[in-house]
């Protein structure tokens, strides 16, 4: 969750620094819309989070005849401490009828830190110095760390996905 | 008299969550309309206002725009406000068109007072216990939220991932 603060200090980073890419992936095989369900629901497991760690931005859905075409945006806020949390964006699309289709799932893993500067004293020189102290010589080492984790967690998800789409084809197939 | 008003969105970092249908019986959410709002978040019908309502037979689609209001009050302090604002086309030979709902919630926290004791003795109790609570209600007003939007996708039979019970 967010900081609860009117004005903040916010440092976003990219989980995958050094190559900002986002990882995709592809899923062409019977019940695309399944997909939907079960991709929501490894985000819960994988990531240990709550149905209230998940927004659902964007739903679209459009059904004509056996067919369904969807495209969703879910933001998953993970939180890590008081002041960093993850906030990775899932963004599904899908076309296809029971027996036929494609899906298609691409992470943007982001991790946020938040410092309130509401007050006077959140905003004065010497807070700000002993807040900067803080950060470089024990709060960096921690980011970095969750930095790894966050990396981990995407690898871990993607791989759980894989095996659910396969367990799909078997099932529907 | 002295106020103090603080907004919360309850989507917070975003304001608004935007769901989209195309489909047959698109109007579906407008029949249910009340009946459904009353169900979900517990509340008569006097907490409901439709604030706009303008629906366009003469053309083909039928053209629609509505907006509700659902006003939700958990404690003396903190009121949820639930807003809806619906566009949706439907063709006149089929029962077919689209649907797009723009959601936004918010948790308001207000207090009055002529007092200035008292209002420095409330931004007190505020600090000391009332930021967990309105921690918890952002939760709640979220939850509600998921309620209605998971109430809506039964109804339309479409993607959905947390039945209501």
């Amino acid at each position: 969750m967010p900081v609860f603060a009117r004005t903040k200090l916010v440092l976003q980073e990219d989980c995958y620094r050094e190559k900002p890419e986002r990882p995709y992936i592809n899923y062409i095989g019977p019940n695309p819309a399944k997909v939907y369900e079960v991709a929501y629901q490894l985000i819960k497991d994988v990531f240990n989070a709550s149905d209230s760690d998940i927004e659902e931005e964007n739903y679209t859905w459009s059904k004509s005849g056996d067919k369904d075409k969807f495209k969703v945006r879910w933001f998953l806020h993970k939180d890590l401490d008081v002041f960093t949390y993850l906030y990775i964006r899932f963004d599904v699309s899908g076309e296809g009828s029971e027996k036929e289709g494609k899906v298609s799932i691409v992470i943007k893993p982001v991790m946020r830190t938040e410092y309130p500067q509401d007050t006077l004293w959140q905003r004065s020189l010497f807070y700000e110095i002993l807040r900067t102290f803080w950060h470089r010589v024990f709060y960096h080492k921690k980011r970095e760390e969750y930095a790894e984790e966050c990396r981990y967690l995407c690898s871990f998800y993607q791989q759980k996905l894989k095996e659910a789409f396969q367990k799909l084809r078997e099932q529907y197939g | 008299m002295g106020k103090i008003i603080i907004d919360d969105d309850c989507f917070a970092p975003r304001k608004f969550i935007y769901l989209e249908y195309k489909g047959p019986d698109p109007f579906a959410l407008i029949k249910a309309g009340n009946k459904l709002f009353r169900r979900i978040f517990e509340v008569g019908s006097s907490k409901i206002a439709e604030r706009r309502f303008m629906w366009d037979w003469t053309g083909d689609p039928i053209q629609l725009y509505e907006h509700f209001v659902i006003r939700k009050e958990v404690s003396n302090y903190t009121t949820f406000y639930f807003s809806l604002r619906i566009v949706g086309f439907k063709s006149k030979s089929r029962n077919e068109g689209s649907i797009r709902i723009e959601f936004e919630a918010q948790a308001r926290h207000q207090y009055e007072s002529n007092n200035w004791f008292m209002t420095n003795l409330w931004w007190l109790y505020w600090y000391i216990f009332y930021a967990k609570a309105r921690q918890n209600y952002l939760k709640l007003c979220k939850e509600y939220a998921d309620k209605l939007l998971t109430a809506i996708k039964e109804m339309y039979k479409i993607g959905n991932i947390n039945p209501v019970i």
